[in-house]
């Protein structure tokens, strides 16, 4: 009896765990696609996120939450854009790592300080599009915003892989990263790919935050630690491979939510850096991405 | 004039206390202090080696919190505190800095911001340690702690007050100076700062970048602990949200305002940081500093427009910012619900239009209005400019083995099967056409690039998979290609980095200023102005190597790779963009290099140099070998005509 | 067509170009010579962009093209085959063809029918087509230079430049990258080529240019500039 009780306390964490590493899954995935082009991130996309969940949940009480998603992706594509014209591309142009490291750092705090004002400091309710009461699979409960998540994260990477497989514009974008110079030779505007790519980022980012936050909160300090977890995972899975951050997000999610459970609430963050620390030990580029071959 | 300054500091530093009366300010300025080890310990980390750290703060509190828990839980004071704290930051530093900096990139910024919120939780969880939440309370340092080793001894343990504190703060400030200043302009300053201008050239010359960032990262934890102790003894309450990601980024923000790489900069940012948040509590005071900081703007973009009149309109966009942000702090009602705006806006202008920051900037109009003095001529001679150990060259055995080497791009093969046999005390001629091969050969032979298959035997030892800077030290040196210096070094100081494996002193030494480290920085100057006099470049010894014209930097590049000691010495293309005469002189040096027993391998395009100083000549061509022989043979070998003529034209000759 | 004038340009503070003037007309093809580091490749650079001149002026076609950004001049109907080929490895074939097209593809260049380009690209290099969905990374050193110059006549450019094309291959496949240019020539395409192999692009060319520690040295019909004595010990003799 109890042992089969504690298999089904495995499969409920199991289950949380999927849907919370989906989510990091996704930011990581917001990482890779500006490092791809560029060699930069945003260390701000926590920030993107949050703003994107609460400019949502202004936005549901007026629409709902299935015409407020396209308004919020739209909002997502401008403050990335945003980021990238006021702190990276300068960075990009005088090659200086250190710049576009603080200065989206900096625009991260901008943010978040607007949106203390705007919205408060407290954690706010985001209302559910679905029933909040679980379903029940063989005595697991998994709600139906948890199915969402999944889907909804997976759906949007595949979108975004689709589109650079298959348009024009997505192949440009694949080219710039590439190989940069010879993109601008084909005459593609490079530095607009790489405004397009945060952009991109920072949609998935805001993507992400109306998807997570009808399961738990929405409020101004709820990104940094987002944020934080996709780097876990885009170091884990490798910054280039799109395989790696759905498997390292899941990989930390479960993690976390066993740590949460068998160990205590308080750790749940802590195997998170040691997963880190391990892979960079151990398989430096990831455990799916590939050794680059540097030149002279 | 450095000597009076630092005089005018300390005599300003002992009487500070009694001009200043007021307990308020004096905290202040031990605040700064205790703030200025940590960013002075942070510019190593930023300013030189480039890397960015998020997790200062951790480290601080780390520091803090070894300091509060052996208070709290062992009785054990201030002074055994110390070397505690310092000990676990260094461990700490290690921790991170070994995985992170394996691989080029913004990692260790991303872990460091990991470690950050992990320490935090951890502090606020490991309560049984730490107290938790609560925090820890200490009461400030005794003169002399006898408790741990004589814990009978009533002795009258008196605890310092104030003044006396404050005095050991300035004297750790004092300190720390005095160390990171010896350790900056020793060859370790030398190599940080060479491994960011190149890192290629940083390895190949046996200073691995690998080695120097995490050690430049540890030794930098290591100052954030020390300054956690006396931060925990100096508020006599730490608690964990004390050091949060906000404390970290304001270390940084210190170290890019002040001005990086410099010793002033680290201490007036940090100075800034810690009056920061009175600024900005006071809205009249920030409204003040506002206009003050719009004024100057105002003033130094006015005149910048009247010098630069091209560039007027970019400089107008700082100017109309500073004027926009005076007009934001006159509409602000409440200052402090904005405070990290400011701060995030303070940060964003700075990485903008002060990357060198104030003293940078400073520093530059000084310059412009005192030219310095010209630096004292560097003397060498010519019994210096060889290595007193002669290379042994053991007579009919080939020095290096290049065994069946095959190295693959994707599908393309850049070397194929390609055999290479080079005998001591030769001069090894490689030709070939552009893209034949030779310098994917240069990387393999060197370790840049580790090849597909086949073997690298090099005085019997097999060399291939080996990092870089590990086959620098068994004897193989080289030049590049594509001129790799140490641009904003010295020439001198360029071949000083190539002088890094004949130290034996170590970090301790450097900080203690022992006589050896001081004999071996004075051989090594010698020995570097002997080798610059080698190549004919005595007299530009102290000019930056990024000033050199083309020519002279590939004999820079030649006399820093013979810093190396090496055995085997590679050079790629020496006379490109050469003139005759230069190229004269070039074929003299290397044969001056060859008679002193260092065996050369020379990839050449002017086959008058080839030819005339090679004993034995290989032919690439698409990645495989054509011929080799002497140069007579292979001149008139048709392959080779072929090759260099292309495809079928080899008749038209 | 193209037309360079006086131009100055280098990295950094290294000046490598001192004075460079040359002159494509259209419908020629135009070679470039010299020692290795004598600049050939740098004014390449600067004419298409990737470096900015520091003084001097590019026109094309009649309008002045210099200080654009790659992609723009690229918008103007210039095309690189570049130094090492870079094509885009992790892309197959195909989109690497597509790509050359992409100013066509998305307007701001006349669009003509690029499905009938990409065919006779095929047709003029049939290994393209057995290959055509294979990554272009893990193509040969020979095959990834066809798609270079596949990928750079997708432009259905004004003016090709061609810097190279012969590097790294061996002879046989060095006969059929100059087979392919002289195909070219025959179609009248304008073309600026830079080779090593002096002999073979002088063979080939209309007109030559001289390059020597970045200034034009010499220049003439390709034919006198091959018999050209002082040419000929520099550059075309060399293995002798």
């Amino acid at each position: 009896m109890t042992s089969e009780y504690s298999m089904q306390v495995l499969a409920q964490l199991l289950v949380s765990g999927i849907a919370v590493g989906m989510i990091y899954g996704v930011i990581a995935f917001g990482y890779q696609l500006t490092f791809a082009t560029s060699k930069t991130l945003n260390f701000g996309q926590g920030e993107a996120l949050m703003l994107g969940s609460l400019v949502g949940l202004s936005v549901v009480t007026i629409t709902g939450y299935w015409i407020m998603l396209p308004i919020v992706l739209a909002f997502g594509m401008i403050q990335g854009a945003v980021v990238e014209r006021l702190g990276v591309r300068q960075a990009i142009k005088t090659k200086s790592e250190a710049g576009w490291i603080m200065a989206t750092i900096a625009l991260g705090i901008i943010f978040k300080n607007l949106a203390e004002n705007i919205w408060g400091r407290d954690a706010l309710k985001f209302p559910s599009p679905l029933p909040e009461a679980p379903l029940s699979f063989m005595g697991v409960n998994v709600l139906p915003m948890e199915v969402v998540i999944v889907f909804g994260a997976l759906a949007m990477m595949l979108l975004v892989e689709v589109f650079n497989r298959r348009s024009i514009y997505g192949k440009a974008v694949v080219a710039t990263a590439n190989d940069r110079d010879a993109a601008g030779l084909m005459g593609i505007n490079t530095s607009l790919v790489i405004t397009f790519s945060y952009a991109l980022s920072s949609m998935t980012a805001a993507f992400a935050g109306v998807l997570v936050a009808p399961v738990t909160l929405t409020g101004a300090s709820m990104g940094g630690a987002l944020g934080l977890k996709a780097f876990a995972v885009a170091i884990i899975g490798g910054l280039s491979s799109g395989m790696g951050v759905v498997v390292g997000g899941l990989i930390l999610g479960i993690t976390e939510t066993l740590t949460g459970y068998y160990l205590s609430t308080g750790y749940k963050d802590v195997p998170g850096l040691v997963l880190l620390l391990l892979v960079l030990s151990l398989k430096p580029s990831g455990l799916f991405g590939s050794a680059t071959i540097k030149k002279v | 004039m450095k000597r009076i300054a630092v005089l005018a500091g300390i005599a300003a530093a002992l009487v500070f206390p009694f001009v200043v009366t007021s307990p308020y300010y004096l905290h202040l300025v031990v605040v700064i202090a205790i703030f200025s080890i940590v960013t002075l310990g942070l510019d190593i980390v930023f300013g030189y080696t480039g890397e960015v750290s998020l997790g200062h703060a951790a480290l601080f509190g780390v520091g803090a919190y070894t300091a509060g828990v052996l208070a709290f839980q062992f009785e054990i004071g201030f002074w055994l505190a110390i070397p505690a704290a310092i000990v676990v930051a260094l461990a700490f530093g290690a921790l991170l800095a070994l995985p992170a900096l394996r691989v080029t990139g913004p990692y260790l910024a991303m872990v460091t911001l990991a470690f950050g919120t992990i320490v935090a939780i951890l502090i606020n969880e490991m309560t049984f340690l730490t107290n938790g939440p609560l925090g820890i309370s200490l009461q400030k340092p005794m003169f002399v702690d006898l408790r741990t080793w004589l814990p009978f001894l009533e002795l009258s343990r008196p605890r310092m007050r104030d003044i006396a504190f404050y005095y050991v703060v300035a004297a750790s400030f004092g300190l720390v100076l005095l160390v990171v200043n010896r350790l900056l302009a020793s060859r370790y300053g030398r190599a940080f700062e060479a491994l960011r201008d190149s890192p290629i050239a940083s390895d190949c010359m046996g200073v691995s970048v690998y080695r120097h960032k995490v050690l430049a990262f540890v030794m930098s934890a290591g100052f954030a602990g020390f300054a956690g102790v006396l931060f925990a003894y100096s508020e006599q309450y730490i608690a964990p949200n004390n050091f949060s990601f906000e404390l970290s980024i304001q270390f940084l923000l210190a170290v890019t305002m002040g001005g990086r790489k410099s010793r002033v900069g680290p201490v007036l940012g940090a100075a800034i940081v810690v009056y920061l948040p009175n600024l900005l509590a006071d809205i009249d005071q920030f409204r003040a500093v506002a206009g003050g900081v719009a004024a100057i703007a105002v003033l130094a973009g006015g005149w910048r427009m009247l010098r630069v009149p091209e560039e007027r309109l970019r400089t107008a966009v700082p100017v109309v910012l500073c004027i926009g942000f005076f007009v934001f702090s006159l509409m602000l009602q409440k200052i402090t619900d904005y405070k990290l705006t400011v701060f995030g806006l303070m940060i964003l202008f700075m990485v903008y239009y002060l990357p060198e920051g104030i003293w940078g900037f400073v520093k530059a109009g000084l310059a412009r209005l005192m030219p310095s003095p010209p630096a004292a001529v560097a003397r060498g001679d010519d019994a210096h400019v060889w290595s007193a150990t002669a290379p042994v060259v053991a007579e009919g055995r080939a020095l290096l083995e290049v065994q069946t080497i095959t190295m693959q791009f994707g599908g393309l093969k850049a070397l194929d099967s390609v055999q290479l046999t080079v005998m001591p005390g030769t001069i090894h001629g490689l030709i070939g056409p552009n893209g034949s091969g030779k310098s994917t050969m240069m990387n393999v032979l060197t370790g840049i690039y580790t090849p597909t298959s086949g073997a690298v035997v090099f005085e019997g030892h097999e060399i291939q998979g080996r990092t870089p800077s590990d086959i620098a030290g068994t004897g193989i040196a080289r030049t590049f290609q594509n001129v790799q210096l140490f641009g904003e070094l010295s020439l001198l100081e360029n071949i000083m980095v190539g002088l890094n494996h004949v130290y034996r002193g170590t970090v301790g030494d450097v900080a203690l200023a022992t006589p050896r480290a001081r004999r071996e920085e004075q051989a090594a100057r010698l020995r570097a102005a002997s080798l610059l006099r080698f190549v004919g470049l005595e007299a530009l010894a102290h000019e930056e190597a990024r000033n050199l014209p083309y020519g002279k930097q590939r004999l820079l590049e030649i006399a820093r790779a013979l810093a190396l000691d090496p055995k085997l010495l590679l050079l790629d293309e020496p006379a490109a963009g050469l003139t005759a005469p230069d190229i004269r002189e070039l074929i003299d040096i290397i044969r001056k290099i060859r008679d002193h027993g260092i065996t050369l391998i020379l990839i050449e395009h002017h086959m008058d140099v080839v030819m005339t100083l090679s004993d034995t000549v290989t032919v690439l061509d698409f990645g495989q070998k054509i011929a080799e022989g002497v140069p007579a043979a292979v001149q008139a070998d048709p392959k080779v005509i072929a090759a260099y003529l292309g495809g079928s034209h080899a008749e038209a000759a | 067509m193209l037309k360079v004038e006086n131009l100055v340009a280098g990295y950094g503070k290294v000046q490598v170009l001192q004075d460079v003037s040359l002159e494509v007309p259209q419908g020629s093809l135009v070679t470039l010579i010299g020692s290795n580091g004598a600049g050939k490749t740098t004014t390449l650079r600067a004419v298409c962009g990737m470096i900015a001149a520091q003084s001097g002026r590019i026109m094309l076609d009649g309008a002045e093209i210099t200080g654009l950004a790659p992609h723009q001049i690229t918008r103007r109907g210039l095309a690189h085959s570049p130094e090492g080929r870079r094509v885009f490895p992790t892309l197959p074939v195909a989109d690497n063809l597509l790509l050359g097209a992409f100013t066509r593809v998305t307007g701001s260049r006349p669009k003509g029918d690029v499905a009938r380009d990409l065919d006779r690209m095929y047709a003029m290099f049939p290994r393209l087509a057995e290959r055509r969905a294979q990554l272009a990374g893990t193509l040969s050193g020979g095959e990834q230079q066809m798609l270079a110059m596949a990928r750079a006549l997708m432009l259905a450019p004004l003016v090709l430049l061609l810097d190279e094309p012969s590097m790294g291959l061996a002879p046989r496949l060095v006969e059929e990258v100059f087979s392919i240019i002289a195909r070219l020539k025959a179609e009248r395409v304008t073309m600026l080529l830079v080779e090593q192999f002096a002999a073979a692009a002088l063979d080939v060319a209309d007109f030559g240019y001289v390059l020597e520690n970045g200034r034009v040295t010499a220049s003439g019909p390709a034919a006198a500039l091959k018999n050209d004595p002082a040419v000929r010990a520099a550059y075309l003799g060399t293995a002798h």
